[in-house]
């Protein structure tokens, strides 16, 4: 019962009702940057769309719009106007174009709603002629101590609870810090783990974008929890997620090519972007270096060994992360051992009795 | 009059903020291990350690038995991760360890005396993440 139809090359399109977006998405405190992300386009995109310059969109963008925006499809199309497009139908969800007529760019269209028309029941607007009006008997009430006193210890309470709401309280994201922790070097086409500890300060929930890039020469083998989008060239994972207590852990699972050469370095960045945040992005700090190398990313000092303490610290960083396969039983088996030595023929570890 | 009663009152609400500062439960006070380990049977044939786990737990620990060099053993509960004869040297992996308390036993294959053996317990503290060497004697 949308109003989707089939365009020319068959893709379904939809006539969105851009204010109704735009109301939705203020409501929920989203930012454009945060939707744009969601939906895969940029924030011009979505300032057109809700500028209504581009109502008519591919249905596979209005799904993903209706997603980031937490609402229903037919919440956002616009049952009004199915059919009165004046703008280019297929042009739509890609960034603004040169030959576009409208000369002027997105950020002049003010970002309010258009002014409404005045409300029939809008409550007076004249506070100065209240007093005026107010019958003699407030005035006899007003004018007993008391009553004045009881009032100014409820204006003094207001006022300090409002001070202490505007020092203390925030509006659901404290200060928020994501950090990565990494191995400093893993053997080519061993899986290592990676972790990502997001904590925020406040105590509110609140949904995060967490956006990692792989070095192009590094496979993603499996994530906790499961990230929503991968890309090839370089890797990028990327998980949507609301966060409800003070932190959570993204993980993952990556393997760097069996060609890549030893010794050479890889890097890894990654972002968390807030939904009502402002903020490009929060980039993940931590561990950001990884190197090819024969020994295992578990023997840290790179000894040929997995002593206790490497082992203690490998339980203790990744242990915990439910159904992260990173290898539990050769590390043990080599900490139990005399050691180890890669095996560049057979691609494998030659455990020391 | 109304000095006399502010100076009256002054004691009482310093004692009973005093009172509230007590009352509030303190976290695991400083020198009050994580992790001890105690024999239960430090001699003969049969070794039996006891080790008690407090809140917040490592969640791993290694555990180490050393005995005299060239022991045999006959039987291990849990059974053990590692044991070097010629060390004598004995290792548990315990992994997603929870408050409480955990028994090792031993059943060697000739009796042991008493300061024959010694263990260790090694964890990480998950405050810090350093690494504790707990010794253990019979």
């Amino acid at each position: 019962m949308d109003s989707a139809k089939p365009m020319a090359g068959g893709i379904p399109m939809v006539n969105i009702d851009g204010a109704r977006i735009r109301r939705i998405r203020e409501e929920k405190g989203l930012t454009q940057l945060y939707v744009a992300t969601v939906v895969g386009v940029t924030t011009d995109t979505i300032s057109r769309w809700e500028n209504r310059r581009y109502p008519n969109i591919k249905k596979e963008n209005a799904l993903k719009l209706a997603e980031a925006l937490e609402a229903q499809l037919a919440d956002i199309i616009d049952h009004g106007q199915p059919t009165t497009v004046t703008e280019t139908p297929r042009q739509e969800d890609i960034p603004p174009q040169p030959a576009v007529p409208e000369a002027k760019p997105a950020p002049t269209v003010p970002e309010a709603p258009p002014a409404p028309a005045p409300e029939p029941d809008a409550p007076p607007t004249a506070p100065a002629a209240a007093p005026a009006a107010a019958p003699p008997r407030m005035l006899r009430l007003a004018s007993q101590p008391v009553i004045i006193l009881f009032a100014a210890v409820l204006l003094l309470a207001f006022a300090g609870l409002t001070l202490l709401w505007w020092y203390t309280g925030d509006d659901g994201e404290g200060q928020v810090t994501a950090v990565r922790t990494l191995p400093a070097h893993a053997t080519p086409g061993i899986a290592f783990p990676v972790v990502i500890e997001v904590t925020n300060s406040a105590s509110k929930p609140f949904s995060l974008i967490l956006k990692e890039t792989l070095p192009p020469g590094c496979i993603p083998v499996q994530g906790k929890p499961q990230f929503a989008s991968q890309e090839n060239t370089p890797p990028v994972l990327k998980w949507i997620g609301k966060i409800n207590g003070e932190h959570a852990v993204y993980s993952y699972l990556a393997k760097l090519r069996p060609d890549t050469k030893m010794e050479t370095v890889h890097h890894f960045t990654g972002g968390v972007t807030l939904r009502s945040d402002d903020n490009p992005s929060i980039p993940v700090s931590g561990n950001d270096s990884l190197q090819a190398s024969p020994f295992h990313w578990a023997d840290s000092n790179g000894d040929g060994r997995i002593d206790d303490e490497e082992l203690l610290s490998v339980y203790e960083t990744y242990g915990g992360i439910e159904g992260l396969h990173f290898g539990k039983k050769l590390i043990e088996e080599i900490w139990a051992s005399k050691g180890y030595r890669w095996d560049p023929e057979t691609r494998t570890y030659d455990i020391l009795h | 009059m109304t000095a006399k009663k502010i100076h009256a009152g002054a004691p009482g609400l310093l004692f009973l903020a005093l009172l509230l500062l007590l009352s509030v439960p303190a976290p695991l006070r400083a020198g009050e291990a994580l992790v001890s380990g105690q024999y239960l049977s430090g001699t003969g044939q049969d070794i039996q350690m006891r080790i008690t786990v407090a809140n917040p737990a490592p969640t791993t620990l290694i555990v180490i038995q050393n005995l005299p060099t060239g022991t045999m053993i006959d039987a291990a509960s849990p059974a053990f991760n590692q044991y070097d004869a010629d060390k004598g040297e004995v290792k548990w992996l315990l992994t997603q360890v929870a408050p409480g308390s955990y028994t090792l036993s031993l059943h060697l294959s000739r009796p042991v005396a008493s300061g024959q053996i010694s263990g260790e317990i090694r964890y990480k503290d998950p405050a810090n993440g350093r690494l504790t060497n707990l010794p253990v004697k019979p």
